[in-house]
């Protein structure tokens, strides 16, 4: 059913850009209030508009969010939302498209030798940054040097500055990059928001203008950005995006998809937002959090998206500590939780259960079969581990009103089986000191059990799996909050890194994904679906996997 | 004989206390407010042996279901029933608000007392202090206090009882000041009382109306203090039923479901609108400015 | 005269630097890791490492107390941790926003909280007493976010008569203003009724009723004019109070001023932007504080005595 679903809003967006139709009755009450189906009929809700009737090219929006900018400066950047509004403004060598496979945007392709070290990339001709310098290799060659800078002194430094070793300028559009170690996972590092490309005249005026100003040459420029208020983009009819010859015949975007500018503004209370695209107040709102879901079926004037996304919900355990440290008692609070349940309550039934340790939109994901909802096996379990009545633990996790629902929910789950949860809410702030700078490790540390949720921006199963589960990722070098150490998972983590094969790279995390899913040292709950709402009147709009917003061929039907 | 007229004579004398009696027998709401405080306390007591579901009985059949026969205020996201979960947390409500103000009640009489009774260095730390966190606006302050202690219903305890001492402090070391020159309390210091029987015999009688009228005044605001740090993610933890946190989770389904947070929002209103009550009638008849 | 004001000026100062030192040593209190707070959820210790050393939080506390209170004097708040930016640029044009809001706050509710306070306060223990305070005390037993998004459903989303949030023009701000404005109304109006009954009561308005003085004259005319200084310095009390009081109003409206800006940076640990929010808010009820007891003892000239 779900994958069928997908299929068909696959199919759906397929039509859409190809019809170039739009325009959408949104009346989601009327119809069956299936909840999974309940997405699918936005998108399907869809009416003809002829090609070339879209006025958006002449319409400002205005577009509400969660939270608020933090900077303009890509390699600064540690929120979702930032980085949504740089893709928007400035492009990559590679980029996602809508799936979140890897695409190329300011190259064209690449060579790599067999150790994967050295990287030849061709770049894509007759671009401009949108202060008119041209892209070339010296303008790569810029980003490729910021990005190494390990005195850069910003959020995204690590990212790349200790595989970097140096770039070198072949001819006006190619450039040799050498790495310091073998990095398979170097192309879709490079399609990280983190990584899109700066005009190198605002690179050579150094970080501070860097955060406050964005020259790229992506689908909007920048106008405008009042802290707390808003920020403003406008349209740039002639990106190259839109250009058939540039593009290689199929270009990125039609030709009058895009809104005249775009207005920004963070609104962290979701039902305020959920207010202002009700009175229309704001165009489009994201993300649209399950709570908040019921309020807007009934409205006929707004459509409710939702797509399933690459962010996975897990209940930690600290693996070398009792009881945890049994795999009877992971496995026990495995088969407790019904998942089913935990979609339909916690998530109002925008998730789906999840099937692996990472999403299914992320590259290298393998399926496997969710534990059933056992309460008899689950207290069988306990049994044969020594725990017959159960015991008392507590879980920790970051106060926001969703995780407080799942939390109470867990907690509920647990109680059938005799495991008495109590729940410690804590502010982010307070839980990531906690967590990470703490002596007491592994079977010492005071976390029990944790609620996270992750999302790997690079679409890759690397950062899936290697910063929640690798022994080299324990507190407090990363979010191994379960002190899982195996060397099997490690070694293969390892060796899929190693390499740019990617079948090589296929076996070794379908197997890690096996074991882990064997082992259990969390449970894997749903993955997520990314929510948004808009006006009726608004088509193609879509997430990316990873929550990002994705509207390069949004717009607006005449109304 | 005898008997009645000795008790007829003594209903003549108007004690401060039958004074008292007989100006706040005149104030109606506040008669009403101080009826429904009683009915909220016996609830308090006998809620959770009454209620007809249990505060954490979840029923995922029967999630956001509107007010019917079986659930008389319908039922939250949890299948849970409000109207039991509501009658529950009248305990944790009203608990949260008397012991938040009587202890920046006690600590502020003290502190107040102190300062000006002795006056000199201990009075002018005692004032700077207080002037400091005077400065903090009150809200301000509580989410600093349960930053630093973590969230939790004990920690919303402690900052609203910092918050509301210093108000206290002032009202009672005013009251102090001019007392403590006053021909009664020199008599007794002549006699030989000592500091701390002149200071609660002799002053502290003197300062406690204007004590018990801000001290009935705060309870309502406490409430509401603990209830806006619920919105802020800084209250109760769940799945405990008190108010704020009923309400502040309820809002995102206010347009959805609008019984989720209505009544929690009326037992709120009502009982922090009759502590106010409650204290205007108090003041009308303990302040002799405002006497007839 | 002239030295009661120079003496209660310099009496601020040990207040001043006592608030300073306090919210320096108060947000570093607070537990949370600001290095890794702006670093961001998916960073590495490396990462954080480096940004610790970029916002100079390695150096010793002492040292970062110096260094503050050097900037202070010069006018510099500090560069916020969250955004890079200076805190001033951060704050000024929030603090606009914050002003408007607050005065059309205190202007509305000034006014219906005295009509309220004179009325019930003239018709003292009738059934005019009765509806006007508990009208008015409802006004302080709302939950101010429930007030707000009822305000929002209601007028925004049903009626769409105003907007649910922005601060650009008279209509964004009226229901922010109508939220934080019901406790003060409320406030005003208690206050207004208490000194009415007291000023009602004088000789003099005894003797303007014998003079057979029509009863709105003695009413506004006698009565309301002598409890006018009493009133206004509540009001003027109650300014700083709704500066500091708009943090969940601002939060609800998602308006841009100080109060959501303090709550972001609480979140953030940005310890310089909470340090200057809290001096702001502080420097406002101080200074107003100060101005009430001097037009006061301008007006009382018995206060200075005592």
């Amino acid at each position: 059913m779900k994958k069928r679903f997908m299929a068909f809003l696959l199919a759906a967006a397929m039509t859409a850009a190809l019809v170039g139709c739009g325009g959408n009755s949104g009346d989601s009450a009327k119809k069956e209030d299936t909840t999974g189906g309940d997405a699918a009929n936005t998108a399907a809700a869809q009416v003809e508009v002829p090609a070339g009737e879209s006025v958006s090219q002449d319409t400002d929006i205005v577009a509400a969010v969660n939270v608020d900018f933090t900077t303009l400066d890509p390699m600064d950047t540690s929120d979702t939302l930032s980085g949504d509004i740089q893709r928007m403004l400035m492009d990559g060598l590679f980029g996602f498209d809508q799936e979140m496979n890897v695409i190329p945007m300011l190259a064209t392709g690449y060579e790599a030798n067999d150790d994967a070290t050295e990287y030849t990339f061709t770049l894509r001709q007759g671009i401009k940054f949108s202060d008119g310098t041209p892209w070339n290799a010296e303008a790569a060659k810029a980003n490729f040097d910021r990005w190494g800078d390990k005195n850069l002194g910003l959020k995204r430094t690590t990212l790349l500055c200790n595989i970097l070793d140096s770039a070198e300028v072949v001819d006006e559009y190619t450039i040799k990059v050498k790495l310091a170690t073998p990095f398979g996972a170097f192309i879709n590092t490079l399609a990280h928001p983190a990584c899109v490309v700066v005009s190198p005249s605002l690179i050579a005026q150094g970080n501070e203008a860097c955060a406050a100003n964005a020259v790229g040459t992506g689908q909007y420029r920048f106008v405008e950005w009042v802290a707390g208020e808003y920020l403003k983009v406008e349209l740039n009819k002639d990106w190259w995006g839109y250009d058939e010859a540039i593009c290689d015949g199929t270009p990125l975007a039609e030709s009058d998809a895009g809104f005249k500018t775009i207005t920004f503004k963070p609104v962290t209370e979701s039902a305020t937002r959920v207010a202002m695209v009700q009175s229309g107040d704001a165009q489009m709102i994201w993300p649209v959090p399950a709570e908040n879901i019921d309020a807007l079926k009934g409205d006929s004037n707004v459509v409710l998206g939702a797509e399933e996304g690459i962010v996975v919900r897990y209940l930690m355990m600290n693996n070398q500590k009792a009881p945890f440290n049994n795999v009877k008692v992971r496995q026990a609070i495995n088969y407790a939780i019904n998942k089913e349940a935990y979609v339909q309550v916690v998530k109002n039934g925008y998730a789906s259960v999840a099937k692996s340790v990472i999403g299914s939109s992320v590259q290298y994901y393998k399926a496997n079969e969710p534990y059933a909802y056992d309460i008899e096996k689950a207290k069988d379990l306990l049994t044969e581990a020594g725990y017959p009545d159960g015991f008392t633990t507590k879980v920790w996790y970051s106060n926001t009103t969703a995780n407080q629902k799942q939390c109470e929910f867990l907690k509920q789950q647990l109680e059938q089986v005799g495991i008495t949860v109590e729940l410690e809410g804590m502010e982010s702030a307070i839980l990531n000191e906690k967590i990470q700078d703490t002596d007491a490790k592994g079977a010492d540390a005071e976390v029990d059990m944790y609620v996270i949720g992750w999302s790997p921006s690079t679409g890759d199963a690397d950062w899936g799996i290697r910063p929640l589960l690798a022994t080299e990722s324990e507190p407090p070098m990363s979010y191994n909050i379960c002190y899982y150490e195996n060397e099997k998972v490690d070694s293969l983590l390892y060796e899929a890194l190693g390499t740019a094969d990617s079948d090589k790279r296929a076996a070794a995390y379908e197997e890690v994904q096996d074991i882990i899913w064997e082992e259990t040292p969390l449970v894997c709950l749903a993955s997520d679906y990314n929510t948004w709402a808009n006006d009726k009147n608004i088509i193609n709009i879509g997430n990316t996997p990873d929550g990002g917003l994705w509207i390069r061929n949004a717009r607006m039907a005449a109304k | 004989m005898e008997n009645e007229k000795i008790k007829a004579e003594a209903d003549d004398i108007r004690t401060p206390f039958k004074e008292f009696i007989r100006k706040f027998k005149k104030q109606k709401t506040a008669l009403a407010a101080f009826a429904f405080i009683i009915l909220l306390v016996v609830i308090a007591f006998i809620s959770y042996s009454v209620v007809p579901y249990g505060i954490n009985e979840y029923d995922y059949n029967a999630i956001m279901q509107a007010p019917s026969a079986q659930h008389w205020f319908g039922t939250d996201e949890f299948g849970r029933d409000l109207f039991s979960r509501i009658l529950c947390g009248t305990r944790i409500s009203l608990s949260v608000g008397l012991l938040s103000v009587t202890i920046g009640a006690v600590l502020g009489t003290i502190l107040g007392l102190l300062g000006g009774y002795y006056g000199g260095l201990l009075d002018s730390i005692i004032m700077r202090i207080c002037d400091v966190l005077f400065a903090f606006p009150g809200i301000i302050l509580a989410i600093a206090i349960v930053a630093i202690l973590g969230s939790g219903l004990y920690n919303v305890v402690i900052a609203v009882a910092v918050f509301s001492t210093p108000t206290f402090a002032r009202l009672v070391r005013s009251t102090t000041l001019s007392y403590k020159n006053s021909v009664f309390v020199q008599a007794a210091r002549n006699l030989g009382a000592s500091d701390a029987r002149i200071l609660f015999q002799h002053i502290l009688p003197a300062a406690i109306p204007n004590i018990i009228v801000q001290y009935t005044m705060s309870i309502g605001n406490s409430i509401l203090t603990a209830s806006s740090l619920s919105f802020l993610g800084l209250g109760a933890k769940p799945p405990t039923p008190e108010w704020g946190l009923l309400l502040s989770n309820g809002r995102n389904y206010m347009m959805s479901s609008w019984h989720i947070t209505l009544f929690p929002g009326i037992a709120i209103f009502l009982t922090v609108l009759a502590f106010n009550l409650l204290g205007d009638g108090l003041r009308d008849a303990l302040d002799p400015k405002l006497s007839d | 005269m002239f030295r009661y004001i120079v003496k209660r000026i310099i009496g601020v100062i040990p207040t001043l630097i006592l608030v300073v030192t306090f919210v320096f040593l108060f947000v570093r209190m607070i537990p949370g890791d600001p290095a890794r707070l702006v670093a961001g959820e998916q960073a590495t210790q490396e990462d954080v490492e480096i940004i610790r050393e970029e916002l100079g939080l390695n150096e010793s506390l002492p040292t970062q107390y110096v260094n503050y209170v050097k900037g202070l004097f010069k006018g510099d708040l500090g560069t916020s941790l969250r955004t890079k930016r200076p805190v001033l640029t951060e704050v000024s044009n929030r603090y606009a926003n914050t002003v408007r809001l607050t005065l059309l706050s205190l202007a509305w509710s000034s006014v219906v909280g005295i009509l309220l306070g004179v009325w019930s306060g003239r018709h003292r223990s009738r059934w005019q007493d009765y509806t006007g305070m508990t009208l008015a005390v409802s006004g302080i037993s709302l939950p101010t976010f429930w007030i707000g998004f009822m305000l929002i459903i209601v007028f925004s989303v049903n009626l769409k008569w105003f907007p649910t949030t922005g601060a650009d023009g008279l209509a964004n701000l009226v229901l922010p203003a109508f939220t934080l404005g019901t406790s003060v109304a409320a406030v005003v109006a208690r206050f207004t009724r208490s000194s009415m009954i007291e000023v009602l009561k004088e000789d003099y308005i005894r003797t303007a009723r014998a003079k057979g003085l029509k009863e709105k004259t003695i009413v506004w005319g006698h009565a309301f004019r002598n409890s006018m200084i009493s009133v206004v310095t509540v009001i003027g009390l109650q300014f700083g109070y709704l500066l500091g009081g708009s943090v969940v109003t601002e939060s609800v409206f998602a308006f841009p001023g100080l109060g959501s800006l303090l709550i972001e940076s609480v979140n953030y640990r940005d310890y310089p932007a909470i340090q200057s929010l809290i001096l702001i808010f502080s420097l406002h009820f101080i200074v107003i504080n100060l101005l009430v007891d001097i037009l006061y003892a301008v007006l009382n000239p018995e206060i200075q005595l005592s």
